[in-house]
């Protein structure tokens, strides 16, 4: 990322996400998020549930559900299992 | 004068194409019947051109530069662009567009208080690309995607696409040529993709969303607040795609194809049709 923050209380955890869903190796780049992360300006709380990564706690932080869901996937989770774990992260 | 001659509006989800297995079967055939009794209406209009009116999934359109409503611009569009990174159903192709109808359309509301976006190059995701799979599979109508802001708030209210579906149909009528134009609405009912209420569907609100879309009350569903809508999932805001058609075709009846509440699809599946 690059800039300044801008100081909205999403853009940068949402910036990642949909930053990292376009790249071809996704999968392997979620595998090392720390790495990924480094990148991006992030408070300590939006970093921290990245990497959990803490599926509810994300919503709480204004993350995009579409973008959740899309981060969940790129782990490869099985859709079906979705609501469990953010019913588990609460 | 072009003439405004058929409504289609259908849920979009992807489980048609790559996740039947999901749904209950009885239900799945009701949705792919629906399917074709759409397609068979579509043929049977016989277009020269289609809008198709969806969300999109935060694909393309990001919140570093969000529009509202956005036209594509161009004589073809690509997608699904899901397809790109996986074995989503449907491969990824080629769409045939109207470059000079989008032109026209956005022309005309930058002069009237309608201030579309535009896309020249966009590759559209599930929300347009499954509809057309199934509803036109060989391209014979050119289709110019019309984008709503469905999934990053704050969102367009229902007012607000209501009368600019109200502003679509004018428009049509005012374009010259003589031709016939469909108007596609895709997404809905009731669904929540990524939040906690995923998987959770309200029957209740969907069937009133329908009574009111098919008997004409177009002004009912625009009256419908952000709160209200929201309440029923986080995804169910894509009813804006209808309620823009149902300003497009004010007053008018529809016929109600099928609604069936696909628990494994998490999504309340409509398909309503206005000839």
């Amino acid at each position: 990322m690059s800039g300044l923050s801008t100081g909205s209380p999403r853009y940068a955890i949402n910036r990642v996400i949909f930053d990292l869903s376009r790249q071809p190796n996704a999968r392997a780049l979620v595998a090392d998020k720390e790495s990924f992360l480094a990148g991006y300006e992030l408070r300590p709380e939006e970093r921290q549930a990245l990497l959990g990564p803490e599926w509810s706690r994300l919503l709480e932080l204004g993350v995009l559900p579409n973008l959740v869901y899309r981060y969940y996937m790129l782990h490869g989770l099985a859709p079906e299992t979705f609501p469990a774990a953010i019913a588990a992260s609460h | 004068m072009a003439q405004l001659c058929l409504g289609i509006a259908t849920s979009h989800l992807a489980h048609i194409v790559n996740a039947r297995e999901l749904g209950e079967p009885a239900q799945v055939v009701a949705f792919d019947a629906g399917y074709n009794r759409l397609a068979r209406a579509l043929a049977d209009a016989g277009p020269d051109v289609a809008l198709i009116i969806s969300a999109e999934h935060v694909n393309k359109f990001f919140i570093d530069n969000m529009p509202a409503f956005c036209i594509g611009m161009f004589d073809a569009f690509s997608g699904p662009v899901e397809a790109k990174t996986r074995n989503f159903g449907i491969p990824y192709h080629q769409v045939r567009s109207d470059y000079a109808f989008a032109r026209y359309l956005v022309e005309s509301g930058l002069d009237e208080g309608v201030d579309w976006a535009v896309s020249e190059n966009w590759e559209l995701d599930h929300g347009f690309m499954v509809p057309l799979s199934r509803l036109d599979p060989d391209g014979n109508c050119r289709m110019v995607p019309v984008f709503i802001n469905c999934a990053a708030p704050p969102l367009p209210s229902p007012r607000r696409c209501y009368a600019v579906g109200r502003w679509l149909a004018k428009a049509i009528e005012r374009w010259d040529g003589g031709r016939r134009v469909a108007i596609i609405a895709t997404g809905g009912l009731s669904h929540s993709v990524g939040s906690a209420q995923q998987g959770y569907i309200d029957p209740e609100f969907d069937r009133r969303f329908l009574d009111h879309f098919c008997a004409g009350r177009g002004e009912m569903l625009a009256a419908l607040s952000d709160q209200e809508i929201a309440a029923t999932g986080a995804s169910s805001g894509e009813i804006r795609s209808w309620i823009m058609l149902a300003g497009a075709f004010a007053g008018r009846t529809a016929e109600r194809v099928m609604y069936e509440p696909i628990k494994g699809f998490d999504t309340g599946c409509a398909q309503a049709l206005i000839v």
